[in-house]
C-alpha cells in the first residue's frame, strides 16, 4: 500500500536481487534515519506493496524473475503518478533508464552509488 | 563447471578408478589370449570376469560417491562462507560510519571478500575508504603476491580480485601479467588492469599507467577483440589509453582497429579529427573500424566528405556498408542522392545498409524509400526500398501521422 509522506522519516521498500547492494542500501537509508524494508524480486516486491505502508520504492531493473520496468508499469498503473520511485541501473543500461523514466520514474542511481548521493535523490524525491 | 577447487583429490580418484578399470581389463585381456593359445581353463576366465565386472561396479561407486559428496560439502562450504561474507559486510559498514573500530592484524579471505564486494558497490568517497581499508589490511599487497606466484587458479582469482578492487597501486602488477606466458593470465591482467586504470585520478599517473598497458599489450600481442574490451573497460580513462596506444611506434592493426572502434563505442569526440586520417588507411579493416566510429560519432569534418563518397564505390563489399552507413553524416541532399544510389550496389548487404540508412534519416529518407519503391531504375534497389518500407511501418506511419 501507498501513502503520503508526511516528515524526515520513510518508510521505503526497497526491490534489489544483489545481497550486497541490498545490505549497503539498508544501512545507508536506515542510517538517515528512514524505516526499510527489502524484496529481493518483483514477486516478493508485489506482496511486500500490497501488505505494508510505504512512502516510496528504490527499484533495481534486473530482478532474477522479470524486467523491474514490468514492475514500475503496475506501480504507476494502480498508484498514479504521486508515489515516487527510484530507480537502481547499472552503469552500462542507458536505455533502460530512459525507458524507466518515461514510464514515470522519478528518477535513477547507477550502480556503484555514492551513498551520501542517494540519499539526497531519496530526499529530492520524497519533497516532490 | 561442477568443481571448482580440489584438484589434486579429484585427479587421484580419477586416477584410482581408472585403475580399478584398466588393470582387470589387462588381467582379462592377458587371460584371453591365454585361452586363445590354449594355456588357460574356461573356469578360470570365469571368475575373472566376475572380478572385472566388481571393479568396474567399485569405480563407478568411488566416482559417483566422490561427485555427490564434493557438491555436498561445497554447497555447505560456500553457504558458510556466504553467511560469513554477508556479517563481515554489515561489521565493515559498521566500520565506515564509524560505529565501532576496525578489526586489527591480517584478515581472513571472507572479510578480504566483503570490502571487495563494498567496493564494487560503492562509489565516491565511501569507495576510497574502502580501498584504504584494504590497503592497510595489507589485503592489496597479499592479493598481489598470491597474482604473480603459485597455481594458475589462484593466481586468476587473485587477478579478479584485484580487478575487481580497482586499486591504483595494483596498477603496475598487473600491466606486469599482460606479459605472463599464459594466455589466461595475460588476458585477466589486461582487463583488471585497465579497470584499474579507470580508477587512477591524477592525470600524470593515469597517462604513464596507460602507457605501461598499452606497451604491454603490444608485446604481448594480445588480439583485436581483447584490446578493444580493454579500452571500453578503461572507461575515463579511455582517453589516456587510446592515445597511447595510436601513438605507439608502428602499432599493429588489431590495436589500431581497437582504438578506433573504441573511439566509437565510448563515443570520444575528443579524437573526431583524429579518427579521419584513417579513413585513407591502406588496410580494409582499418578504413572500416574509421567509417564505423565516424558513423557512432555522428561527427564528420567537411574536408572528409569526399573520402567518405569515394568509399561509397569501393571495391571492398565491408568497406561500402559502413561508408553506407556513414553518408547520412553528409549534407541531406547528397546523402539522399548517394544512398538512392547505393540501394542498387551489386552487395544485398550494402543494398539493405543503404535502405536502414535512410529508414534513420526520417521523412525525408522514407520519402526518398517511397520513390526508390517506385522509380529506381534497378529492379534489386525497388525491391530493397520496398522491403525496408515494410519493414518498418512503425517508424512509416509516425513519419506521416507525427
Amino acid at each position: 500500500m501507498i501513502r503520503a509522506w508526511k516528515g524526515d522519516m520513510a518508510a521505503i521498500l526497497a526491490i534489489e536481487d544483489d545481497w550486497t547492494v541490498r545490505t549497503v542500501l539498508e544501512h545507508t537509508l536506515t542510517s538517515a534515519g528512514h524505516d526499510v524494508d527489502v524484496a529481493h524480486g518483483i514477486s516478493d516486491g508485489r506482496r511486500s506493496l500490497a501488505k505494508g505502508h510505504y512512502d516510496m520504492v528504490l527499484l533495481d531493473l534486473n530482478l532474477p524473475d522479470g524486467n523491474g520496468l514490468d514492475l514500475l508499469r503496475d506501480i504507476r498503473r494502480d498508484h498514479g503518478t504521486g508515489f515516487p520511485v527510484l530507480v537502481l541501473s547499472g552503469l552500462r543500461q542507458e536505455e533502460a533508464v530512459v525507458r524507466g523514466l518515461e514510464l514515470g520514474a522519478d528518477d535513477y542511481v547507477t550502480k556503484p552509488f555514492s551513498p551520501p548521493e542517494l540519499l539526497a535523490r531519496v530526499r529530492r524525491c520524497l519533497g516532490r | 563447471m561442477w568443481r571448482r577447487y580440489g584438484d589434486v583429490a579429484f585427479a587421484a580418484v580419477f586416477a584410482v578408478a581408472i585403475s580399478l578399470e584398466a588393470i582387470p581389463l589387462g588381467y582379462l585381456t592377458w587371460t584371453l589370449a591365454g585361452e586363445v593359445f590354449g594355456r588357460s581353463g574356461g573356469a578360470r576366465l570365469g571368475s575373472i570376469l566376475l572380478g572385472v565386472v566388481g571393479s568396474t561396479a567399485a569405480a563407478l561407486v568411488l566416482l559417483s560417491t566422490y561427485v555427490l559428496a564434493y557438491q555436498q560439502v561445497s554447497s555447505r562450504h560456500e553457504r558458510v562462507q556466504g553467511e560469513r561474507r554477508q556479517a563481515w559486510v554489515t561489521r565493515w559498514l559498521r566500520v565506515l560510519a564509524g560505529a565501532e573500530p576496525g578489526p586489527s592484524g591480517t584478515l581472513e579471505r571472507e572479510a578480504v571478500e566483503a570490502l571487495l564486494a563494498l567496493r564494487e558497490t560503492m562509489r565516491g568517497s565511501e569507495s576510497s575508504r574502502v580501498a584504504e581499508l584494504l590497503e592497510r589490511h595489507g589485503a592489496v599487497v597479499r592479493l598481489e603476491r598470491s597474482a604473480e606466484h603459485g597455481r594458475l587458479g589462484g593466481r586468476l582469482d587473485a587477478i579478479v580480485a584485484l580487478s575487481n578492487a580497482r586499486i591504483p597501486s595494483a596498477l603496475l602488477t598487473l600491466v606486469n601479467g599482460v606479459g605472463d606466458s599464459n594466455q589466461r593470465i595475460s588476458v585477466a591482467s589486461a582487463r583488471g588492469a585497465a579497470r584499474t586504470l579507470a580508477r587512477v585520478e591524477d592525470l600524470f599517473d593515469r597517462d604513464r599507467g596507460a602507457a605501461a598497458l598499452a606497451r604491454a599489450m603490444e608485446a604481448q600481442e594480445l588480439p583485436y577483440g581483447i584490446v578493444e574490451e580493454v579500452v571500453v573497460l578503461a572507461e575515463d580513462a579511455a582517453t589516456s589509453l587510446i592515445d597511447a596506444l595510436l601513438l605507439h611506434d608502428r602499432p599493429r592493426v588489431p590495436t589500431v582497429r581497437a582504438a578506433i572502434d573504441g573511439i566509437g563505442r565510448l563515443k570520444l569526440l575528443i579524437f573526431a579529427e583524429e579518427i579521419v586520417r584513417f579513413l585513407i588507411d591502406p588496410d580494409d579493416e582499418v578504413r572500416a573500424a574509421a567509417l564505423r566510429a565516424v558513423s557512432r560519432l555522428g561527427f564528420l569534418p567537411e574536408s572528409s566528405h569526399g573520402v567518405v563518397i569515394s568509399a561509397l564505390t569501393d571495391d571492398v563489399d565491408f568497406i561500402r556498408i559502413h561508408a553506407t552507413a556513414a553518408a547520412r553524416l553528409l549534407p541531406r541532399p547528397q546523402a539522399l542522392a548517394f544512398l538512392n544510389e547505393r540501394l542498387g550496389d551489386s552487395s544485398w548487404w550494402v543494398r539493405r545498409a543503404a535502405a536502414d540508412t535512410l529508414v534513420s534519416l526520417g521523412p525525408a529518407g522514407l520519402a526518398q524509400l517511397g520513390r526508390a519503391a517506385r522509380e529506381h531504375p534497378d529492379r534489386f534497389a525497388r525491391d530493397m526500398a520496398e522491403q525496408a518500407l515494410r519493414d518498418d511501418v512503425p517508424n512509416l506511419v509516425k513519419a506521416v501521422v507525427g
